[in-house]
């Protein structure tokens, strides 16, 4: 009887094990493994494999990788592949977690010691966090030092990762930016022309209001395309002779009379019926898809994107970035970064990688296998259709779309919430354009770190 | 026979033990660690001092406080009226139902309950489109076309809609335990209603309605405080818009927790605890009394 008990006993506790076991190991993403130790058919190993070679991994650097691009693993891999095979004495164990994880892995990972000696992530506020708890490395001298590492990033595309106090932190990578896809055939059967200023561009969209058309294919579910905000205010900026580094510090009001001409031409593009009536409820699905079916001539989307819609569609496709009078291009977005961790414990073969990240090899087979605009200056010569070589070759024009990004960090970012509100408000003719530049005017001076 | 005891203590240790740590740390310990937060201050996420009830004030002056506050206050009295009274009509109505109607109908209503949220929101975003979905094309082919309207993009709309949803997803559970506890009434109490003459409506308010009095308490409590935590549908619905005419307390608490403003969404959820609880205890005191 005591001995069934002790059975009973043993059975249970060996099921708590394996269930602790395996909890414990259900959080942590996808891991490959890239280096001398990969199989000589050039397959990634899983980890467990690890501890068996142990013996040789003594004589060897394993830099530990966090990304978050699930599609992009094998170029991912082969980039390490490439590091690897000119540094043979370095191994890379790579983790992939989705987008939407990637801040509480990394916040999980710190707080467990299990950091990784590279990260993937955005500039600006994801970064910025970061930085505040000294975890992420100053590149600054770095990159100044060494003229090779940084002729090899768009200039421009650096400035997503400089903080206020102009140090680098966050290395670009790829661009992520809006830019206007159009219907080739459609504006070619309704002889309409790309325009090159905001006149001809408000001309285009009472064009093909008139002719029934959808102008504009644009999501305002989950948030307002504010995009076209920020066109407006910086068009506007720029007509005045305005600085766009004084207005990024706060040094141009937000309720002058280029911030509240901005909101007052969303406003009217809306009552206008340039976008979709209903455009509070339209997500990004269906502003698509009302694009593909011919309904709309235009569709502001992701340049990450433009593969798939071009797959998508059975028109000829067009592109160009949202005009400004004085002839000048911007395409408002961001940048897909990385940065590596203050706390490494191989910090030499980790900035040898940081490096390796932005060399042409790399982004090259980049810009070629995925169509991104990447942030080597001629990474995007490799792209080899015209069409995708062309929008990828934009990531010189972008400019940030959220004041945010650019020099300027906030202290609290939870009025990003209201002003979406107050957004949804102007539309709904709950609000006016003035009282919202004299609010967003007042958030600016209660949060900058001036 | 020492040996068995100490066998059985261990044993019950086991099982005992493992869950006493997960309640104590992930109900407990993260419920005090979020007590203390609300009398933190915080600056780019990072707890810099002792602040006492600056927190609490700052949240109850916060710009969308009072309107989710509002929100928040409306879901409670809709929901709870609607859901209570359409779980009880509905277990009534099965109750008088052959058994036919009765399997088939429990199964259909209570089929929403155990819908993820998300999935729930994902359909019946579709419903509400309003190019193209359901609820349009249907009021436009019954010739209430002019009655179409963007459901979820209105602030005149939304929050109802989304409320009516909420109440979609959750009256099969109010209606399930009514529908138990009227399957407690016996026979013979019918039986002996009906003798005495009594009517539909009498056998209804003098028969069922004393019957279901105990789940009453149960389902008035589990309907106020879930919809005191709306959260879930109303986001996925309507992210809190437009306007903030869908933003209920916990939204607001949740982004500000989002926004690393710690200290504001913690003050703004004890003080929602605390309502939570007062609340818990006035509807059982309220029918503690009546059954003395």
């Amino acid at each position: 009887m005591v001995s069934g008990k002790k059975t009973w006993l043993l059975a249970c506790l060996a099921l708590m094990l394996i269930l602790v076991s395996a909890c414990s190991n259900s959080n942590k993403g996808t891991e490959t493994k890239n280096g001398a130790e990969q199989g000589a058919n050039g397959s990634n190993e899983t980890k467990g494999s690890e501890d068996a070679k142990g013996s040789e991994k003594t004589e060897k650097v394993t830099l530990k990788v966090l990304q978050f691009w699930p599609e992009h693993e094998e170029q991912m891999n082969k980039s390490f592949d490439l590091f690897t095979k000119a540094n043979p004495n370095i191994e890379v164990e790579m983790t992939t977690v989705t987008w939407d994880t990637i801040e509480t892995t990394l916040k999980t990972k710190i707080a467990s010691n299990d950091r990784p000696d590279i990260a993937f992530g955005w500039p600006g506020a994801f970064t910025q966090q970061f930085v505040d708890d000294g975890e992420i490395m100053d590149l600054t001298d770095k990159l100044s030092q060494d003229a090779e590492w940084k002729d090899s990033i768009v200039p421009f595309s650096l400035n997503f990762g400089t903080t206020a106090e102009g140090k680098i932190y966050n290395l670009p990578f790829r661009g992520s930016f809006f830019t206007a896809f159009y219907n080739k055939d459609l504006f070619d059967q309704h002889s309409l022309a790309v325009p090159s200023n905001l006149s001809e561009l408000n001309q285009l969209f009472a064009s093909l209001k008139e002719k029934g058309i959808l102008p504009m294919a644009s999501s305002g579910s989950p948030s307002l395309p504010s995009y076209f905000i920020n066109y407006l205010r910086t068009n506007g900026l720029k007509n005045d002779e305005g600085s766009l580094e004084d207005y990024s510090k706060g040094l141009i009001p937000s309720n002058d009379k280029n911030g509240i001409g901005a909101l007052e031409q969303f406003k009217s593009w809306f009552t206008n019926g340039f976008f979709d009536k209903n455009l509070l409820t339209i997500t990004r699905e269906q502003a698509q898809q009302q694009f593909y079916d011919g309904k709309a001539a235009i569709l502001m989307a992701n340049n990450n994107e433009l593969k798939a819609i071009k797959e998508a569609v059975t028109f000829e496709l067009g592109q160009f970035p949202l005009p400004f009078d004085n002839g000048e291009k911007y395409a408002f977005g961001s940048m897909d970064g990385y940065f590596v961790m203050q706390k490494t414990e191989h910090p030499e073969e980790a900035l040898l990688l940081a490096k390796f990240l932005n060399s042409n090899e790399v982004q090259s087979l980049w810009a070629k296998e995925t169509g991104s605009a990447m942030t080597n200056p001629t990474a995007g010569d490799a792209i080899e259709d015209a069409f995708l070589s062309a929008t990828a070759k934009e990531i010189k024009n972008v400019n940030p779309m959220n004041e945010a990004n650019f020099y300027v960090t906030y202290t609290d970012q939870s009025w990003t919430a209201d002003q979406e509100s107050k957004l949804q408000g102007l539309l709904l003719n709950k609000i006016q354009p003035k009282e919202i530049a004299d609010w967003l005017e007042q958030k600016k001076q209660e949060t900058m770190i001036k | 026979m020492a040996a068995l005891r100490t066998a059985r203590f261990w044993m019950i240790g086991l099982f005992v033990i493992p869950p006493l740590v997960l309640i104590f740390f992930f109900t407990y310990y993260l419920s005090f660690q979020s007590l203390r937060l609300a009398f933190f201050e915080f600056s780019s996420g990072q707890e810099i001092g002792f602040n006492g009830l600056q927190n609490f004030r700052d949240a109850l002056n916060a710009e969308r406080f009072g309107p989710a506050v509002i929100v928040t206050l409306k879901i409670v009295a809709v929901v709870t009226v609607f859901q209570i009274a359409g779980g009880f009509f509905l277990a009534y109505f099965l109750v008088r139902s052959n058994k036919w109607v009765q399997n088939i109908g429990r199964v259909a209503i209570f089929i929403p309950v155990v819908l993820p949220g998300t999935v729930v929101a994902i359909l019946w975003k579709f419903i509400y489109t309003p190019e193209g979905g359901l609820l349009n094309t249907l009021l436009e082919a019954i010739g209430l076309g002019s009655w179409a309207m963007p459901w979820l993009g209105t602030t005149e709309t939304s929050l109802y809609a989304s409320i009516a949803v909420n109440i979609w997803k959750y009256v099969g559970l109010t209606m399930m335990l009514f529908y138990l506890a009227m399957q407690n009434v016996s026979k013979d109490q019918l039986e002996a209603a009906r003798v005495d003459g009594a009517t539909a409506r009498q056998e209804l308010w003098y028969v069922y309605l004393p019957a279901v009095k105990p789940v009453l308490e149960i389902n008035l409590v589990l309907t106020v405080l879930g919809s005191l935590r709306a959260f879930d549908i109303y986001n996925m619905l309507t992210n809190g818009g437009p306007v903030g005419s869908t933003t209920t307390l916990t939204k607001l608490i949740v982004d500000n927790i989002t926004a690393r403003n710690y200290g504001e969404g913690a003050a703004m959820s004890v003080m929602l605890f605390a309502v939570i609880a007062l609340v818990t205890v006035l509807i059982r005191k309220s029918f503690g009394g009546e059954q003395k």
